[in-house]
């Protein structure tokens, strides 16, 4: 069996199992999590009979979770309990903000966090070099939330350029130009993304700065200095694009964390995302999005391994040996 | 014959924070014409690697070169020029081979592009011709179905082969001197001999000076014009080869010759050399051998012999042996 | 062998011992004395921290809040170390079908992002106190150090004083637990003190959401969350708790850091 095809099939099965594990942790609940959140708040009965079909709670524990499974891979996941609305159209209208903005940090973290990295590596002792990683490991150390909190407090109530949150200015009127929407939506990324950013951009930075470290002590490196290659091109194809590989591995190891700062950032932020609905519908108990949202960010994770995977392959002609 | 190649006073140093500075490389004088083949020969720890290195200026980091070494090459010398100025001399007109053929060549990049970068680095060759030539030098250097092979990455060659890859890369650019630090090494016997008879081959067509690094005694003979013997970062003797093989003068040498297994004489025990090779920082004083030497003599722990003749073209540093002749 | 450099081992020991012991020597954190006119003071003699909104000291209340979260984060990775150990150990030391099963289950967890399990644990039961918050974070942290300890069993299992035990006809269990297993710990250690730094910048997050301690029990997480809206004002309220999550963090951080250089040298 081709590899692709089998490493979809993986990632596939593990989505399915990663949400299966949701839903039974949620079933295995000591108390009846469902009648406990029923009771919260004044339900009518159809619903309550449609929530506990959905949970099966009245059907043995292998039943309910292959009928949930089932209805989650053709798109039913339900609805929330506290919108009656179905939890996939809900998602569907998060979803693009929560991709752009992670999309953007990716790009952001990768271009950036990558280039630092190398520079770090080719002039290993000077102080910048140090200063580089001392940033690094503070870096890691900084909540996201914290970030973002002050990053407001700074940019949006001290000197005013950026707002303090949302997506787009819901003033603004609908037949502006792009030139103003673009401008308006571009104001309204730049704190979020520059949260996320330097809430993450420690890892990438500090793998990319050892791995092109390694590199740049590799043989083949004074190999090609011996033939004359320019200094520039050496730094490029010689150390760089070797190093590569350990990043896009990173690239995996990194999705999920991705996932933490988006729910935090979200939240800050306002941002209407999948991350900030999972957090209010965390507090609201609203379990059919919670786990609905949960499911997909599972999934994405899985899918943005496979990518990984496929750009491994890609850039280092070693892996390419099938096992 | 011309010299191509002229060192003076080589010296290796590097600077250490609350000693002295280790100086692995002590004052090495040497010169190699052009076309020679000049093998310099000598266990590991005795600095001839490094001494290669220093040649087209690619010293690790944190190595500096003494103050009276002098590296002439053609009227030039290179001790004097900083790293934008060596970078013509590199590849087009000094070229290096190296001991580990896997680990010099660069595992994402395949072999023909790596080729075509070295044909590519001195000269504006346009793509279709620079692959022509690359082409070219594989056959050149014994690689079989070489169209085929370009597109190949290095994982997927074997040792023999990529050691030829590299002699290809070193050759793109028509240099006037090969240094072939340990090439054979890494590789099994049998290929061994391949490619110490390809490199034989290479510089007679192409009237190249080769500078032969190795601790292999055997592979030097019959195929070196002269040897070079080093020992604790200097020269203990010099001499052509014929000569050296059928009398050489240092007890070191000597002893290495002693020390080698002969299918044509049946020696009984093999005689090794007793003590071990002293490290930079614990050079003995004098002559640096002298405390595993048979036939030292009181003066060879006082003063440092200077190489001198012994015989004619033969060179050796040993009171012993200047003594004696 | 190099010596563990004092300087994050005694940081962190400094702030045990401040979660420890400071709670019994500052104010009261849950007192409002003065609502009315004592809220939202700028720090001072009395309250070195100033005052909050409901005239609460904020030392006082930051120093509680340690107590709260280091605690929370020590039982946190105890329980996730606990875990941890015994699957990886168990999946390292296992063969065929089981081994290969125990090694599924240990990357599916790995691949489910620790914020979303929390989240659908917290919504699933409700308000959840400072133990059975630690329980939470213990029971989603156990992966990565199952597959470290796995990793290092599996190495472990090669070496020839393993054969010799084996043919000497020890039992597993002197093998694997008394064997093998103290020679897993030093990097289990490293990844202890960083799990340390996760767990309390994670129950940090969950407390900012107003999802972990609940108040008035003070936490640096809820702190910040309370402060955000007099950021103008009052700036302190956010600054301090961010602080001592950061400088908390960063020794944690630091010394799994000291901790790898120390035990594992080749790992550079």
């Amino acid at each position: 069996m081709p590899w692709l095809l089998r490493r979809t099939l993986d990632a596939v099965l593990m989505t399915l199992l990663g949400v299966a594990v949701l839903f039974v942790l949620v079933r295995a609940m000591p108390g009846d999590p469902l009648t406990a959140i029923l009771g919260e708040r004044s339900v009518d009965p159809a619903t309550t009979v449609a929530l506990r079909a959905r949970f099966g709670l009245d059907t043995p524990l292998p039943t309910a979770l292959a009928a949930f499974l089932r209805d989650a891979v053709r798109g039913d996941l339900g609805l929330s309990i506290a919108t009656q609305r179905p939890v996939t159209a809900l998602l569907g209208e998060r979803l693009g903000p929560t991709l752009l903005l992670g999309a953007l940090t990716l790009l952001v973290n990768f271009g950036v966090g990558v280039a630092l990295g190398l520079w770090g590596a080719l002039h290993p002792t000077t102080r910048r070099a140090r200063l580089l990683s001392t940033v690094t490991v503070v870096g890691y150390a900084l909540p996201t939330f914290v970030v973002g909190v002050l990053l407001v407090w700074l940019g949006a109530v001290h000197l005013g350029w950026f707002p303090a949150g949302g997506l787009a200015d819901p003033l603004l009127a609908a037949d502006a130009d792009t030139v103003t929407v673009l401008r308006d939506r571009l104001r309204h990324l730049a704190l979020p993304l520059a949260t996320m950013v330097l809430a993450t951009i420690a890892v990438p930075l500090a793998q990319q700065r050892s791995a092109a470290l390694e590199t740049a002590r590799a043989p083949w490196v004074r190999a090609a200095r011996a033939r004359g290659v320019a200094p520039a091109r050496v730094a490029w194809r010689h150390v760089w694009r070797p190093a590569l590989s350990p990043v896009i591995t990173l690239l995996g190891l990194w999705l999920p964390m991705l996932v933490g700062g988006a729910v935090f950032v979200e939240a800050v932020f306002a941002w209407p995302g999948v991350g900030s609905l999972l957090a209010t519908a965390t507090a609201q108990r609203d379990l059919p999005v919670v786990i609905g949202g949960g499911a997909l960010i599972i999934a994405l994770v899985q899918a943005g391994g496979l990518l990984t995977d496929c750009a491994h392959r890609a850039t280092d002609p070693r892996r390419r040996r099938d096992p | 014959m011309t010299t191509l190649l002229d060192l003076q006073h080589l010296q290796v140093r590097f600077p250490r924070r609350d000693a002295a500075p280790l100086t692995p490389v002590d004052d090495v004088s040497f010169a190699i014409a052009r076309g020679e083949l000049v093998a310099l020969v000598g266990e590991s720890g005795c600095g001839k690697s490094l001494s290669g290195l220093a040649i087209p200026g690619l010293l690790p980091e944190g190595a500096a070169l003494g103050e009276r070494t002098a590296i002439v090459f053609d009227g030039t010398d290179l001790a004097q020029l900083d790293e934008r100025a060596l970078r013509p001399f590199r590849g087009a007109r000094i070229a290096m081979v190296f001991q580990d053929p896997m680990s010099s060549l660069n595992p994402v990049m395949r072999v023909g592009a790596q080729v075509i970068e070295a044909i590519q680095a001195h000269q504006p060759v346009p793509a279709a011709a620079a692959r022509e030539r690359a082409i070219a030098l594989f056959t050149e250097v014994g690689i079989a179905d070489p169209a085929a092979r370009i597109d190949a990455y290095p994982h997927q060659m074997s040792g023999g082969m990529r050691q030829r890859v590299m002699l290809a890369m070193a050759l793109a650019a028509e240099p006037e001197l090969l240094i072939a630090d340990e090439p054979t090494t890494a590789l099994d016997v049998t290929v061994q001999a391949q490619i110490l008879e390809l490199l034989d081959t290479l510089r007679r067509a192409r009237g190249m000076a080769v500078l032969l690094i190795t601790h292999d005694l055997g592979i030097v003979a019959g195929r070196a014009d002269r040897v070079l013997v080093m020992y604790a970062g200097r020269l203990v003797e010099s001499a052509p080869t014929a000569s050296l093989f059928s009398a050489p003068r240092h007890p070191y040498t000597q002893g290495l010759f002693a020390s080698i297994p002969r299918l044509d004489a049946d020696d009984g025990r093999l005689v090794p050399i007793a003590g071990a090779v002293p490290p930079p920082e614990r050079w003995p004083s004098g002559c640096r051998f002298h405390p595993r030497c048979p036939v030292a003599l009181a003066r060879c722990r006082d003063e440092q012999p200077a190489l001198l003749p012994v015989a004619p073209a033969h060179h050796a540093a040993c009171w012993v042996a200047l003594e004696g002749r | 062998m190099r010596r563990l450099p004092r300087s994050p081992l005694a940081a962190a020991l400094l702030l045990g011992l401040i979660a420890l012991a400071g709670p019994a020597v500052v104010q009261d954190p849950l007192a409002q004395p003065d609502v009315l006119g004592g809220a939202l003071q700028s720090p001072s003699a009395r309250h070195w921290l100033g005052t909050d909104q409901f005239s609460r000291d904020v030392l006082a209340r930051l120093v509680t809040g340690a107590r709260t979260s280091l605690g929370i984060a020590v039982l946190a990775v105890a329980i996730a170390a606990a875990l941890g150990i015994g699957i990886g150990l168990l999946a390292g030391a296992t063969r065929g079908l089981l081994g290969a099963m125990l090694r599924r289950v240990i990357d599916l967890a790995l691949g489910l992002p620790r914020i979303i399990v929390l989240l659908v644990l917290v919504a699933a039961l409700g308000t959840v106190d400072a133990v059975l918050l630690a329980t939470l974070l213990g029971v989603t942290g156990w992966p990565a150090i199952a597959r470290l300890v796995r990793g290092e069993t599996r190495r472990l299992r090669h070496a020839d004083w393993v054969l010799a035990s084996q043919a000497v006809g020890a039992s597993p269990w002197r093998i694997y637990v008394r064997g093998i297993l103290p020679g897993t710990l030093p990097p289990v250690l490293v990844a202890a003190a960083l799990g340390l730094s996760d767990a309390i910048l994670v129950e940090a997050g969950l407390s900012f959401l107003g999802l972990g301690v609940r108040p008035p029990t003070p936490s640096w997480g809820g702190m910040i969350l309370e402060g955000r809206d007099h950021l103008v004002t009052a700036p302190w309220l956010v600054l301090a708790p961010s602080a001592a999550l950061v400088i908390t963090a960063l020794t944690a951080t630091l010394l799994g850091d000291a901790l790898r250089r120390h035990l594992q040298p080749e790992s550079r």
